[in-house]
Formats: C-alpha cells, sequence, structure tokens
C-alpha cells in the first residue's frame, strides 16, 4: 500500500473518530463515544507504527552497485587482488574507524601493528591497500541498535545478538544463523536484501563482498579482536541464501 | 462536557483492545517470517505492553472499588 494511501486512511480514521466523539457528547450515546474512541485510537497508532522511511531493496542495491564495482575494478586493476583482512580495533587508536588490509598481487601478509596507525591508503611493507570495509558503516549501525559495542561481547553471545539485530531489528534478512568451529566462523542468511550486490566472484577474491558480509566480519574482528578473512562465499540467486566462511587469524599469515 | 461513558465501559474498551493488539503483534512479528509488512514492530510492541499494563490497571481498580 503507498505512503500517501495509508497517510489518507489515517486521516479519515482520526477525523471520523473526532467526529463521533464530539457527537456522543452532544447526544450523549455511549455506542458513539466507543466507536469513536476505538478509530481515534486505531487511527493514532497507525500513524505512530508506520516507518519513517523505507527505500526499496532495488533503490538501494543500484545506488550501491557502482560505488563498490568501482572499488572492485580498481582493486584488480592495480593488481591488490591478495588475501582481504579486516583489522581488528586495537590496530587503530579510535574504535569505529576499522579498515581493510588488502594484499598485493597473490600475497598473504599480515601488516604489522604500527603501521597501520599512520592512516596510510597505500601501504609499502607488506604491501598492500588499506581502505574502508563496504560494510563499517552498517557495522557501526548494529552497535547502534544494540546500545553497546561488539567489543563488549561475549562471543557466545554474538550469534544470538547480531541474529536479532538482523532479522528483526534491521530486517536485513529473513533469517541469519551463526556457528562457531574452531577459529572458522560461517554465517548463513536467507533471503537478504543485498542479494543483488552479493555475488560469489566479488567476495571471494578480496573483501570487497556485499556490506552484509562485510558488516559480519566487521563486527566479528571487533568481538573477537582479531583479524579476519573472508574465506568463502556461496550465494544463490534462487532462493537468495547466502553462506559465508570467516577465519579469525591469531598471527601473521 | 461529560463524555457518556463510565469507568466500567473503558474498562471493556481497554481490555478489547488490548486482546487486539496482542494478537496483532504475534501474528505480524518476526516468528511467522512476516518481514513483507513495513510497519515499526517495536514501536507496536512498545504499545501493546503498556495497554496491557493498563488494562491489568484499569480491571483491577474495577475488580476493587466497583
Amino acid at each position: 500500500m503507498r505512503p500517501q494511501s495509508v497517510r489518507l486512511i489515517n486521516s479519515l480514521l482520526l477525523a471520523n473518530g473526532t467526529t463521533a466523539l464530539l457527537f456522543s457528547v452532544i447526544v450523549n450515546s455511549s455506542i458513539l463515544a466507543l466507536i469513536g474512541l476505538g478509530l481515534v485510537f486505531w487511527g493514532a497508532l497507525f500513524l505512530y507504527i508506520e516507518p519513517q522511511k523505507y527505500v526499496q531493496a532495488r533503490i538501494l542495491n543500484s545506488s550501491t552497485k557502482s560505488p563498490l564495482d568501482t572499488l572492485s575494478q580498481l582493486t584488480t586493476a592495480l593488481n591488490y587482488s591478495g588475501k582481504a583482512i579486516y583489522l581488528p580495533p586495537r590496530y587503530f587508536p579510535h574504535p569505529g574507524n576499522e579498515k581493510v588490509f588488502i594484499n598485493w598481487g597473490q600475497s598473504e601478509h599480515l601488516p604489522p601493528l604500527d603501521t597501520v596507525n599512520r592512516a596510510e591508503v597505500l601501504m609499502n611493507d607488506p604491501l598492500g591497500l588499506c581502505v574502508t570495509p563496504p560494510g563499517l558503516a552498517l557495522a557501526n549501525l548494529y552497535e547502534q541498535e544494540l546500545g553497546t559495542q561488539f567489543m563488549e561481547l561475549d562471543l557466545y553471545d554474538l550469534p544470538e545478538k547480531i541474529s536479532k539485530i538482523i532479522t528483526e531489528d534491521l530486517e536485513i534478512a529473513k533469517t541469519f544463523d551463526m556457528s562457531f568451529e574452531s577459529n572458522i566462523i560461517t554465517i548463513h542468511a536467507t533471503d537478504h536484501i543485498y542479494q543483488d550486490l552479493c555475488s560469489p566472484s566479488r567476495g571471494a577474491k578480496s573483501a570487497l563482498c556485499c556490506p552484509l558480509c562485510s558488516s559480519v566480519a566487521v563486527a566479528l574482528s571487533r568481538t573477537l579482536n582479531t583479524p579476519i578473512t573472508v574465506e568463502n562465499l556461496q550465494a544463490t540467486r534462487q532462493d537468495g541464501s547466502l553462506v559465508v566462511r570467516y577465519k579469525s587469524i591469531e598471527e601473521a599469515l | 462536557v461529560t463524555i457518556p461513558l463510565s469507568f466500567r465501559d473503558i474498562a471493556i474498551w481497554v481490555t478489547v483492545t488490548t486482546i487486539i493488539l496482542i494478537i496483532t503483534a504475534e501474528l505480524v512479528s518476526h516468528k511467522y517470517g512476516e518481514i513483507g509488512i513495513y510497519i515499526a514492530r517495536k514501536r507496536l510492541n512498545r504499545i501493546t505492553v503498556l495497554f496491557i499494563l493498563l488494562a491489568v490497571f484499569v480491571n483491577a481498580i474495577v475488580l476493587l472499588y466497583f
């Protein structure tokens, strides 16, 4: 239903309810008063529970696809196609501004702690690109919804909390599961809103997968406080399911 | 100007509205996979809880004083 139609119905409910209440006082009718009370209540309730702003998924995907493709093309053209590592907060002086390190060529190096602090984009030792991950803002939004920081969360609480945020609060996916096996973390989401953006070709080769995969990697790097890599990504268009395997790295690769 | 409703009428209205709100909140919840309904579920749940408390309160007054 269009927002204009919803607003019209709400206004009609409120107007009719107020009229019924006024007439109930004039003619001293309790039936009219009850009807008026009901109409005013439901009119006001529908106004209150109406979402503030909804953007269609196709608009969201269309506007996000080009910047992601550009970034992907740039990194590929400059040969930054190695392992992408989501760096944890301990690498940075201020939390909430984590970056992803994309290795040059096919190398798999983890940058030293002190070199990332300088806020350089192009790094020489090891050779790589240090950029803001596509899901950083989304991960910050998760924390905002959660009311706490991922760093303060217990690892065993994370699956339940993040699943609630993604499915119920932000309605990004219909279902979301997270499981741990040693240092491998697997997520399984269905019917998510970034289906058009999430392609295995983009996700498997670098960190520039869809904002959902990226945001979960950021959340994991914050909770575990260890570097995270995207090991495997499977996205099916038919049912919109997404299976991503992340790996937590303790030491240098 | 007096509204032609007694406290008992208001108590009944609040109770019926609360029952409708509980059923609505339950039916549009994510547990049934209803993610296609675009409403602020948190707000609906908040109002439902508020009405449950209100219903308990007004019915307790009706039982005690009427």
